[in-house]
């Protein structure tokens, strides 16, 4: 069954551009991949380690900002600037990670906005550095020897190639000892602790790693619109990332997927209701929240679940000498990692 | 061999003193149980064992080696683990996921050799299964071991912190108040898997309120009150002692 979905689900992506063939269209799926690079970072706080980080732009646009000078300034290579961009950023991220060590809920959410604002208020204020409001442009495309990813037909599939490795490396930690650790401590950090998680390593990591996803996504972004300016990477977007992860499926790699692939085109979609489509898609997203907590990705589980209904029948020791009536729904069950 | 001493341990909150200088030694092998009123200690003091808190005065020496003021998850990995009063499990995981966890310090995969998938990392991978496999049998729940962790009703849940405990691979196991919210005949099973427990090496020391339980199981018991150390002997020796009685019951006033 997984194999079938990632196939459709790779067929679909590879798809995607030659079927819709508008350049507006493509723009918008460079973008959702984009979107869905940083939203996978953000899923290594957020969603497994359960840390309430709202500085995912901050980190998508000190990404940006670094792989964007380092190119027009100096004139070196996107694949300098890339890596440039990954490490600045993982660098601040786990700066970000001490306060995780004492703080939690709101006070760590507050903290971590505090840092995204002063990041914005840096690229707008420091003329000198960033160029200020006036953003960067003139973002040299990436090449590929003989090959210029200079459209956004060619950006869509350089793009997908990063999301498909780093959605691989991901889904290899989210299913190994160092991501049980990461949920570990989001279940019960006092248990994690207690169990022989070092839990203000894995929050240090966690937070590298949602940094360095949203350096990666950020230098692709640069590179791919040729200008950027601070007001993308604002408290606003970090929001639109976390809505991606929750409504996708926080926690998962596919509702991750899923998350940010649908809200980068569902203002598009809604586009036809003019003016109330706002109001449309807030309700729509309050609405899917309120029933659906697991998000998207939850939802299409349950259904699955629902589908393939078994009963259960087997009882444990402390059990047996009652004569247990065999359960009468079938209990929750996940594929174990 | 002494598996476990503490010298003058004490943990004050302000002016509280929730523990109160405590010596206690336990030796290897033994089933310790520490027991006491409500508000003696009893918690805190395995809170203080275990790292949670930092002591406010005295030493805890753990097979020798002086372990005051380390880290939870530093203990573990010297050997010493323990369940919660009040069930902390990882309810969105799997009973074997959460089992797993419990193998988490004596592994050391780095992130590196998970993602490019190394042989030594899916080899310790196929390792921590087995050894989180053995623990669920251990207490009867590999069966469940898909089972999402909140979904176990809350008897297995206790065993399931218990075999999450046991993965940690312990010399040592604090065991705050298993039989809490058990019945007579799941307190039996409990008995059962924790003399199994003792006789494959590992030492217990358990805070408990079920006098059967204690009085049936342990070697020695330590008896608290108000934070202090107010008794220590064999079960026969601690049911007759009149302080120990006090402690429980108050004393008798007698008006002339």
């Amino acid at each position: 069954m997984k194999v079938v979905l990632i196939l459709l689900f790779l067929a679909l992506a590879v798809a995607a551009p030659i079927v819709v063939v508008s350049d507006y269209w493509h723009n918008l799926m460079v973008l959702a991949v984009v979107y869905a690079i940083a939203t996978l970072g953000l899923n290594f706080t957020l969603g497994l380690t359960g840390q309430l980080s709202l500085a995912q732009a901050a980190f998508w646009g000190i990404g940006a900002y670094t792989s964007a000078l380092i190119t027009v300034r100096y004139e070196v290579p996107f694949w300098i600037g890339l890596p440039a961009a990954a490490a600045v950023a993982a660098l601040f991220g786990v700066m970000l990670g001490f306060p995780s060590f004492k703080l939690s809920g709101h006070y760590l959410a507050m903290t971590t906005i505090g840092f995204g604002i002063i990041v914005r208020l840096v690229l707008q204020n420091w003329q000198e550095l960033t160029g200020g409001a006036d953003g960067i442009g003139g973002i040299p495309a990436p090449s590929l020897g003989v090959l210029d990813v200079d459209n956004n037909f060619k950006y869509y599939y350089f793009a997908l190639a990063f999301l498909l490795i780093l959605a691989l490396v991901a889904y290899k930690i989210q299913h190994s000892r160092a991501g049980r650790a990461f949920q570990a401590i989001r279940e019960n950090e006092m248990a994690a602790e207690a169990t022989g998680v070092n839990t203000n390593r894995y929050k240090l990591i966690a937070f590298l790693f949602s940094a360095l996803y949203g350096g990666i996504a950020g230098s692709l972004y640069a590179h791919s619109a040729g200008y950027i300016s601070p007001d993308t990477f604002s408290f606003d977007q970090s929001v639109v990332f976390m809505v991606m992860l929750v409504l996708g499926g926080s926690g998962s790699i596919p509702g991750t997927l899923i998350g940010a692939t649908l809200l980068t085109f569902l203002p598009e979609w809604l586009r036809f209701l003019k003016s109330s489509y706002m109001a449309v898609y807030g309700a729509g997203v309050m609405f899917m929240m309120i029933f659906f907590p697991t998000g998207l990705w939850g939802l299409l589980e349950m259904i699955y679940g629902k589908l393939t209904r078994r009963p259960v029948e087997v009882l444990s020791p402390l059990e047996k000498t009652e004569e247990a009536t065999a359960a009468k729904s079938p209990v929750e069950t996940r594929k174990s990692s | 061999m002494e598996i476990l001493k503490t010298l003058q341990l004490s943990k004050h909150f302000g002016g509280l003193k929730a523990v109160d200088k405590v010596d206690m030694t336990i030796k290897k092998g033994e089933i310790r149980a520490l027991i006491g009123p409500n508000g003696s200690g009893k918690t805190t003091i395995l809170n203080v064992l275990s790292g949670i808190y930092q002591p406010t005065e005295g030493k805890i020496l753990f097979k020798g080696a002086d372990v005051t003021g380390k880290k939870p998850h530093v203990l573990v990995e010297h050997g010493m683990a323990r369940t919660f009063q009040n069930i902390r499990l990882f309810p969105e995981l799997t009973v074997l996921q959460n089992a797993k966890v419990g193998q988490h310090a004596r592994t050391e995969s780095d992130l590196l050799s998970i993602i490019f998938g190394l042989p030594k990392a899916k080899a310790e991978e196929r390792h921590i299964e087995e050894k989180a496999k053995q623990a669920l049998e251990f207490v009867g729940l590999l069966d469940k071991h898909n089972q999402l962790a909140k979904s176990l009703p809350y008897g297995q849940q206790r065993l399931l912190e218990l075999a999450r405990a046991l993965a940690t691979e312990p010399d040592l196991l604090l065991l705050d108040e298993p039989a809490a919210g058990l019945n007579p005949h799941e307190t039996e099973v409990l008995d059962a898997l924790l003399v199994k427990v003792r006789d494959r090496g590992v030492t217990l020391l358990l805070v408990e309120h079920d006098m059967n339980l204690v009085m049936g199981i342990s070697d020695y018991i330590t008896v608290l009150n108000f934070g202090a150390k107010i008794a220590e002997g064999t079960p026969e020796e601690i049911q007759s002692n009149p302080e120990v009685i006090e402690a429980y019951l108050g004393k008798e006033v007698i008006h002339a």
